[in-house]
């Protein structure tokens, strides 16, 4: 039984080694913030970070993950302090919000990586998120409000 | 008995005012303290027999103010919108709100959210029930303070007495109120009073949004709730033979493999999802391939124009008579959200959890699904990660209710990407056949469309001599529903862009030749709007067109779009400027959501992605084959809401029409080529007058598709110096990624791209050497 390290807590997680993170999360742990949308890495609504680095949820197997720190949307803050959470709400990005904990996670590795991104760094890192809904013009605007520029 | 009269009565906590409004303005108030929690008061005793209140407000002890709403959410805003149209009424204040959502009862229909009917069609309701509370809160303080009513002024959920002192919050007034009767018909504000409404307000599930806590369809969980897939057909009409379950039901965690009444394929049941996939995966089905598997696209296409036949001439004293024939593709929803639906099903009775726009419809289905009574039904409403108009059917619902019936145990079903993809009901694929007329001096002397199917048709909202629209049936084997805009997606964009055909064909300027056949009014208003807001007469750089539409489709909207084709044939999207009118705009920040969002859809739609149909089957799969913009692809959207005061107008679907045939009149007017199907190909766009010298010689791409890296090598002819400059666009013409190399003199070169940081899709990469290019396609997995 694979025991994963998820937003700083150690969990056991009662799965097969070679189920996908995702899948754990949701059906295992019933932690339901990240989001099925494809299941084949196309679409990015199942974002998380594995040390800081943005994984497509629904490709991870558990096994590859032991050892490694992950942060789902539930973990990025306890209170929607995180920058990306406060520039979301307030410049109304969701719409139906779905792909959002994968943009917003997405997002948060950006930003880890380069803290004050152009427009162009904002779109070689996030054009393989799809939201349905076509929120890309406000998603810009919050990851530029959240680096404070 | 009707949709909210029981079910969705807030539950009485303790000494909470409750107050439900219906639709002829009779309220019913319900106070725990004073009724010991069943107290129902109407103003007319008899009328709580036919009593069916539209929406119920709740105000509690400590000042939270829930509205109960029955239209759910799927990105459009409408419960935030709603619950501004009561809280303004009200004087609520809007940081202390908090929105429910109703169940339906008997599924009469009421909670069936679609057609961008929402906020138009309960907007006098909503206000009304504001209105009351307000009134009641007046009247409850004036009693209170022993002064007249007209002494007492609202805001933020407080009384305060006009040149006093004192002051009273709604929450301490509950108790009055309740004591006081119903007004039937509280004064509503004057418009131009309106302090929330018209105010930007992000959506109220926001907070829940960004930190992972709202709740969608796919994100129920019960106590003892399983995962169900189903190995659905794999064409339209097929149908399992036998099947062999053995090696699914081997796979740890799978609990059943198993055929099921009322669906036609295998239903596999297990402890989690990946389970029942992987048991899905192990099932071994023989199909009955059934009597569609000869159909494709091209059969449906030739159908389509078999039905269609000889359109009849415009009047023969026309001096111009042109032709033209549209044909569009079949589009799937592709919610991000797939369908699914939790259903529990017990022996006596049922409680369903979906993600729809019809919660009525989701009652009726399972009580069909399960022989229940409906009454014995309980529908929960949750999120929608995006409904488009699919989510107004309910087979999913259907699936969940047979599964849980079956194996008696509640399970959650769902559609995978894939299975949502190829079961959908799609906007219809259609031919479109025109004739029109011009005299010498320009004006219409005849318009002819015959369409097929017919339901896809619709004569211009343009003045044109009696137009003529006549339709041919179709057979088809693809299910089709209601999709963003529904048959406005289709016939505007053919109507906007053969009116465009007969504007150039008049010689005529298209904005001012669409004008002179508008009568004034808000049309004319928003399409002259859009040409002044977009500079329609400032001239454009080489290579640039600009193109125009408008739509009265749910409200007035119209789009003018400027876009640069390249000698190559690169389209890239330079300007979208967007003018609505939809009367009095609730939420300005929503509307503009959902004028930007429904320009990505069009986008989307006109460039990128198409449902095609092979052997009988949907041959798309997912968000690959199934392309939608990216962010890299997103050109700037200006919206621009014109204000107003008249009632309001939908506009989750208005902001769709008109965006295709403006990007379409674009590209003719920078291309002088006409797209008549969409989506539009790069092999429609190299211009005419300027003929892209070809780069002559032998080149290579290799592999195609490729996954992190591909190789270009050959040698070319008659090179020009020894430079080749390489450049890499995405299908929108942004660039990726341009770079020089050097070759031989004998013009050989070889190259490796890097490509890896690049999403999946297809790509061009042009190849430069002087003024000599070439273009080539590459894949990327
Ligand atoms: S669900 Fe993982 S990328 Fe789409
Ligand atoms: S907000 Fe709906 S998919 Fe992105």
């Amino acid at each position: 039984m694979p025991t994963l390290m998820i937003n700083g807590q150690s969990r056991e997680v009662n799965a097969p080694p070679e189920m996908p993170l995702l899948w754990a999360l949701r059906d295992i742990l019933n932690m339901t913030g990240s989001k099925y949308g494809c299941g084949v890495g196309v679409c990015g609504a199942c974002s998380v970070l594995v040390d800081n680095q943005a994984v497509r949820s629904c490709l991870a197997p558990i096994s590859t993950l032991v050892g490694k720190n992950i942060t789902t949307i539930e973990g990025l803050s306890t209170d929607n302090s995180h920058p990306l959470q406060k520039a979301w709400i307030e410049l109304d990005v969701p719409q139906c919000g779905y792909c959002q904990a994968g943009q917003i996670m997405n997002a948060a590795a950006l930003l880890i990586s380069i803290p004050k991104p152009t427009d162009e760094d904002i779109d070689n890192w996030m054009h393989d998120d799809v939201c349905r809904c076509g929120t890309y013009q406000r998603i810009r605007a919050a990851i530029h409000q959240a680096a404070g520029g | 008995m009707n949709s909210l009269t029981t079910l969705d009565m807030p539950k009485p906590t303790r000494r909470s005012f409750i107050i439900g409004i219906s639709a002829v303005g009779v309220g019913m108030v319900l106070n725990s303290t004073l009724a010991g929690g069943s107290l129902l008061r109407t103003l007319q005793e008899e009328s709580a027999q036919s009593f069916e209140p539209t929406v119920w407000v709740k105000i509690d002890p400590d000042g939270t103010v829930t509205i109960t709403v029955a239209k759910s959410e799927m990105g459009q805003g409408i419960r935030t919108s709603l619950a501004m149209i009561v809280a303004e009424e009200m004087d609520a204040d809007w940081s202390k709100v908090k929105v429910k959502q109703a169940r339906p009862n008997a599924g009469n229909g009421s909670l069936g959210t679609g057609g961008s009917g929402s906020v138009s069609g309960s907007y006098n309701n909503l206000r009304r029930a504001g209105a009351t509370v307000r009134s009641m809160m007046i009247s409850a303080a004036a009693k209170k303070w022993s002064i007249a009513e007209a002494n007492c002024t609202t805001k933020k959920s407080v009384v305060t007495e006009k040149n006093g002192t004192r002051q009273a919050t709604y929450a301490e007034l509950i108790d009055v109120a309740a004591t006081i009767s119903v007004p039937t018909n509280a004064t509503l504000k004057n418009v131009a009073n309106f302090t929330l409404i018209g105010t930007r307000q992000p959506h109220i599930d926001n907070p829940d949004i960004v930190s992972g806590k709202a709740i969608y369809g796919l994100d129920v969980r019960i106590p003892g709730m399983k995962y169900a897939v189903v190995a659905m057909p794999p064409a339209f009409g097929a149908s399992v033979r036998t099947f062999d379950a053995s090696d699914a039901l081997k796979i740890p965690g799978v609990i059943k493999a198993e055929r099921v009444p009322g669906i036609s394929g295998v239903v596999v049941v297990a402890d989690n999802t990946f389970a029942a996939l992987q048991g899905r995966e192990a099932l071994k089905i023989e199909w009955n391939m059934g009597n569609n598997v000869s159909i494709d696209s091209s059969v449906i296409s030739s159908r389509m124009k078999t039905s269609v036949g000889t359109v009849s001439d415009v009047p023969a004293t026309s001096a111009i008579k042109i032709e033209a024939a549209y044909e569009l593709p079949y589009l799937a929803h592709a919610t991000m959200e797939p369908m699914n639906c939790v259903a529990d099903v017990r022996t006596d009775s049922a409680e369903i959890w979906c993600p729809s726009q019809s919660g009525d419809g989701v009652l009726n289905a399972a009580a069909q699904a399960t022989g229940l009574a409906a009454s014995k039904i309980t529908v929960n409403t949750t999120l929608m990660g995006g409904g488009f108009g699919r989510r107004s059917n309910t087979d999913f619902a259907s699936y969940a209710a047979r599964i849980s019936l079956t194996f008696k145990m509640p399970i959650l079903f769902m559609f995978t990407r894939a299975d949502d993809m190829k079961n959908d009901g799609y906007r219809p694929a259609s031919y479109h056949s025109f004739k029109g007329g011009l005299s010498a001096d320009g004006k219409v002397t005849g318009w002819i469309q015959k369409v097929s199917p017919s339901n896809m048709g619709e004569n211009p909202t343009y003045q044109v001599p009696s137009p003529s629209l006549t339709g041919g049936s179709l057979s088809s084997p693809v299910p089709t529903g209601a999709w963003r805009s529904v048959q406005h997606s289709s016939t505007v964009f053919v109507n906007e862009c053969f009116m465009d055909e007969l504007a150039i064909a008049a010689k005529a300027d298209p904005y001012q030749f669409r004008r002179n056949l508008l009568p004034a009014g808000r049309l004319r208003d928003v399409l002259d709007q859009a040409a002044s807001r977009a500079e329609w007469t400032k001239p454009l750089p080489p290579g640039w067109g600009r193109g125009i539409a408008c739509t009265d489709s749910y409200a007035y909207c119209a789009h003018v779009i400027e876009v640069s084709v390249s000698d190559i044939g690169i389209l890239k999207i330079e300007r979208v400027v967007a003018v609505i009118d939809c009367g009095v705009a609730i939420n300005p920040m929503g509307v503009e959501a959902q004028v930007e969002g429904a320009c990505v859809d069009a986008l989307s739609t006109a460039l990128k992605s198409a449902i095609t149909i092979e052997k009988g089957a949907v041959k798309q799969s997912t968000f690959i084959d199934f392309e939608w913009l990216r962010i890299n692809e997103m050109p700037k959207i200006e919206v621009y809401i014109i204000p107003s005061t008249s009632s309001p107008r939908g506009v989750g679907e208005a902001g769709y029409p008109s965006v295709s045939p403006a990007l379409c009149n674009a590209i003719y007017d920078a291309t002088k080529k006409r797209i008549r199907s969409l989506p539009v190909q790069q092999s429609q766009l190299i211009a005419v007058d300027e003929p892209a010298t070809e780069l002559q010689g032998n080149v290579n791409v290799y592999p195609s598709p490729f996954s992190t890296t591909f190789r270009i090598d050959g040698k070319i002819e008659q090179p020009k110096g020894n430079e080749l400059t390489f450049t890499i666009q995405n299908l929108l013409g942004s660039r990726m990624m341009e770079f020089t190399a050097s070759m031989t003199p004998d013009g050989t070169f070889s190259q490796e791209i890097d490509f890896s940081h690049a999403s999946s899709g297809v790509f061009f990469l042009s190849i430069r050497n002087g003024r000599s290019v070439i273009v080539r396609k590459v894949v990327k997995e």
